[in-house]
């Protein structure tokens, strides 16, 4: 991986569009440029932020930028326009490793909920935390299944187009989801 | 099977009467199934209720914010509940603020990347990296080795210093600075500068950033930070007995944070605006024009600024 360079480049539009364009019709020399240039756009954006001290270590910076390197070669050949790839994925990237290292919880009820439902005497507080405290330690991509099916009431076949997969696959998951819950609160 | 059964059925919205005579069947005698049945209830209670927005979509509706966002179908559908979510709760509408931060900063390090008209080129470095500076170190031990000397002087000085003038930390060992957008190499500079206690270099490096990039949307972040760089070396520590403070920065820092109020018009960082209130207020009292200070203590206050417990805690030593 590349050091702390003394200097570094801009780049232009066109140039990375026309990289684009040769790198998807099968060019590998073009394909091993524009891989360069995501890689030193990224490494350098990664580790200003470890300037910035919102990154902890050069390794996260290293691990980031790979991140990025690797969605690249898995999508290259789907992207239209190379910098508003390259804003998007280079943004979600770094707020989802964000969002993990903040070890926040993805599920909780606050007190007004307790309070509003004991007093309709509805719940087992015992039980909701138990499935609470479940619930957090799901993988993240079930807990967005869930989210996305109760919260954001989607269909499956709208959080399949979401994640990337297949409306019976998310199907399954789901159930299988609720029924590692039951087993893990047994 | 019947348990997929069930699944099914419960994640209808309504039933028909045969699917609820054959809901009623499957539950009627099989506890499991119930069990299930109730399991189902509470996660999704759980997570209609007490779900936070995750990454993935709050990052999602930053980009729809910023017309960036490539799954518009979807998140029309659920902005409105994302909308209601981040009224309602403190910590989405936390990360929401900096995910709009993050979004610009990558906006504008993209911007300094790739030309969409000009060519490739080389440019200045965009980080420096400073070594820590030993002898500083040193100095800073021989500085609290005279404290201790001094320490009986020191203790008369602090009893006839008014507390508002002493203890002002503009930066402290655990802040983490926010780019709020900016990615300049001055800017970056700056900070770096910053971090090693060297605020004339630092104050040199956020001037050039504002004289480079006048018009640049975040530059008001630009003068906010060179308004606290300011208030720190305007510090002048008399062999650790003594705090006295230079006027001169003093009103240079008043002017940066009043330059970066007028800059920050913008709806997402107006919360920076009272922040930079608060150091005026601080730096009037510096000054000792404690009734300007107050203006703006109070208008921290009113406006529910970040730094309302701080004020209100000055005003009161201010009014006794």
């Amino acid at each position: 991986m590349k050091n702390n360079s003394p200097t570094f480049h801009s780049f232009s539009g066109e140039e990375l569009s026309l990289l684009l364009q040769e790198a998807v019709e099968g060019n590998p020399d073009s394909f091993q440029r524009l891989s360069q240039i995501i890689r030193d756009i990224c490494y350098s954006y990664f580790n200003s932020k470890y300037k910035l001290k919102k990154i902890n270590s050069m390794e996260d910076v290293e691990d980031l930028t790979h991140n990025v390197y690797i969605t690249f070669a898995e999508q290259y050949q789907g992207i239209n326009n190379i910098e508003n790839w390259l804003r998007r994925v280079l943004f979600l990237t770094f707020i989802n490793w964000f969002n993990k290292n903040q070890k926040n919880k993805a599920f909780e009820l606050d007190e007004s909920f307790y309070i509003s439902e004991s007093s309709r005497g509805s719940l087992d507080h015992l039980d909701i935390d138990k499935i609470i405290s479940t619930m957090n330690t799901l993988p993240e991509q079930k807990q967005q299944i869930l989210k996305l099916r109760f919260w954001g009431e989607l269909k499956f076949s709208e959080i399949a187009a979401n994640l990337g997969k297949t409306e019976a696959a998310i199907k399954k998951m789901f159930y299988r989801t609720i029924e590692e819950i039951k087993e893990k609160l047994k | 099977m019947d348990i997929h059964q069930l699944l099914d059925l419960l994640d209808k919205k309504s039933l028909t009467p045969e699917e609820n005579k054959r809901f009623q069947e499957l539950l009627s005698g099989n506890p499991e199934l119930k069990y299930v049945a109730g399991i189902y209830s509470k996660v999704k209670t759980v997570a209609t209720e007490g779900s936070h927005l995750d990454s993935q979509i709050l990052g999602e509706y930053v980009l729809y914010k910023n017309n960036r966002s490539e799954k518009t179908e979807t998140l029309e559908f659920l902005v409105p509940k994302i909308e209601k979510h981040l009224h309602e709760c403190e910590r989405c509408k936390n990360n929401f603020a900096t995910f709009m931060e993050e979004f610009a900063s990558v906006d504008n390090f993209l911007e300094h990347r790739i030309n969409s008209s000009g060519k490739s080129g080389k440019h200045t470095p965009i980080l420096i990296k400073l070594k820590q500076n030993k002898v500083i170190q040193k100095t800073t031990y021989s500085i609290a080795a005279l404290i201790l000397l001094y320490f009986s002087v020191y203790s008369v000085i602090n009893l006839v210093t008014p507390s508002y003038k002493k203890d002002f930390i503009v930066f402290n060992d655990t802040q983490k600075f926010t780019s709020r957008g900016r990615i300049t190499t001055e800017f970056q500079k700056g900070i770096a500068e910053i971090d090693n206690n060297n605020y004339d270099e630092a104050i040199k490096s956020l001037k050039k950033d504002i004289k480079d990039h006048p018009d640049d949307k975040t530059i008001f972040y630009t003068y906010f930070i060179l308004g606290k760089t300011y208030l720190e070396a305007s510090k002048k520590n008399i062999l650790g007995i003594y705090n006295d403070y230079d006027a001169e920065k003093i009103s240079a820092a008043i002017e940066a944070f009043k330059k970066s109020i007028e800059k920050n018009t913008g709806p997402d960082f107006q919360h920076l605006n009272l922040d930079s209130y608060y150091y005026i207020a601080r730096g009037l009292l510096l000054l000792n024009k404690k009734d300007e200070a107050k203006k703006y203590l109070e208008t921290v206050i009113s406006q529910k600024g970040s730094f309302k417990q701080k004020a209100e805690e000055l005003l009161k030593v201010l009014e006794n």
